[in-house]
């Protein structure tokens, strides 16, 4: 004859996995599409062309992006 | 021709109007006259051009960007006659070519020699007429030189271009307000009235007073200048991909010529650089990406 355990579980947590909506997909891709394309720009603005002011003017604008995308993505992390 | 050395090559038709682009005299004083003779010749005082040499081969040189935004020094305007040179080069190979295929191929007795060559590089295709009543074309800008050469070797002929460039010059004027002998016009659209002698009429464009232009080579600059052709927002090295779209937007959305504009202001292009620097830059051979007009 067995005996059934009384122990009570010690906590309960509990995992809701949500689909990403579509649109969301495809704002992140033109984050990172803006992102490449403003990358590109300052790289080659500073080396090739020899334009500092443009890459600097990149490089600042590519920053801004950057930094957008990552403070969205932390702040909807739980949503 | 590109493996020669051209930039952009285009064919032109000689017709009742575009042979009058063709000079009545050369530079040397050499008589230019069309002749039925099949076979081209000349004398001490005449050139005789073949009817049969209704075809005009336009091509260009581009010029170094990273030269040019020196000007008005001789480290800006050396690359003027570095282009000017290279294309007697390319004309004659390509003489060498036509011969060597059986035709004919008349080129330039002397720099600018022949016809008006921004008008030819105009009806072939190369590019448009600006503001600095030059040809601009959507590959190099105002960075190159034109030449041509008459030929009878029967060619499929290119046609005038529209990569609102012309309308771009409208309002940008970055050119005229860059000039410091103020010999560039600041007409809101292009005109019929020439400014002097020197203009040739019968067409609408930006005529410029060469006279001023001529003076401050000699008199200020010491040099030939370039000034105009460095500032041109289209004068571009196309390395950042923010240009092609620039210039496609250029093309397509007019409106927003005057934020363009602002823009390569705020971004400092056309910005004049150091002589001295020049030297310790490390430059690509001829000082240009010959890769840049290469579209395939």
């Amino acid at each position: 004859m067995t005996q059934q355990s009384t122990v009570e579980p010690k906590e309960t947590q509990y995992y809701r996995i949500q689909k990403r909506a579509w649109y969301s997909w495809v704002l992140w891709i033109i984050w990172v599409a803006l992102l490449v394309f403003l990358v590109q720009n300052a790289i080659t603005s500073g080396g090739a062309e020899l334009e500092p002011r443009a890459a600097m003017l990149f490089w600042v604008s590519a920053g801004v992006v950057a930094l957008a995308g990552i403070v969205i993505a932390f702040v909807r992390r739980d949503r | 021709m590109r493996h020669f050395g051209a930039g952009t090559v285009a064919f032109l038709e000689l017709d009742d109007n575009t042979r009058k682009l063709v000079y009545g005299n050369d530079p040397d004083g050499k008589e230019l006259v069309f002749t039925d003779d099949p076979v081209a010749s000349e004398t001490e005082t005449q050139r005789f051009i073949p009817n049969s040499c209704k075809y005009v081969i336009v091509y260009t040189m581009q010029m170094s960007q990273e030269s040019m935004r020196r000007s008005p020094t001789i480290t800006g305007s050396q690359t003027t006659t570095l282009a000017y040179r290279r294309l007697e080069e390319v004309q004659r190979s390509t003489q060498d070519f036509l011969t060597g295929l059986g035709y004919q191929g008349l080129g330039e007795s002397s720099t600018n020699a022949l016809g008006i060559a921004p008008a030819f590089g105009v009806l072939a295709g190369l590019g448009e007429m600006s503001r600095l009543n030059r040809v601009i074309s959507p590959e190099y800008g105002p960075m190159m030189r034109i030449s041509k050469i008459l030929t009878d070797l029967p060619v499929a002929t290119d046609k005038p271009i529209d990569a609102g460039i012309m309308e771009f010059c409208k309002h940008c004027k970055k050119c005229a307000e860059a000039c410091p002998s103020e010999a560039l016009s600041f007409d809101d659209e292009p005109t019929w009235e020439v400014r002097g002698g020197w203009n040739n009429p019968g067409h609408k464009a930006y005529f410029e007073d060469a006279t001023k232009c001529m003076t401050y080579w000699r008199e200020v600059a010491g040099s030939n200048c370039g000034i105009c052709f460095s500032v041109c927002p289209f004068a571009k090295k196309d390395k950042a991909w923010i240009h092609e779209w620039v210039k496609m937007g250029t093309s397509v959305a007019p409106f927003a010529d005057s934020f363009f504009r602002s823009m390569d202001d705020a971004f400092g292009y056309g910005v004049k650089a150091s002589s001295e620097d020049w030297w310790s830059l490390d430059l690509p051979e001829y000082g240009v990406d010959s890769n840049q007009s290469v579209t395939g």
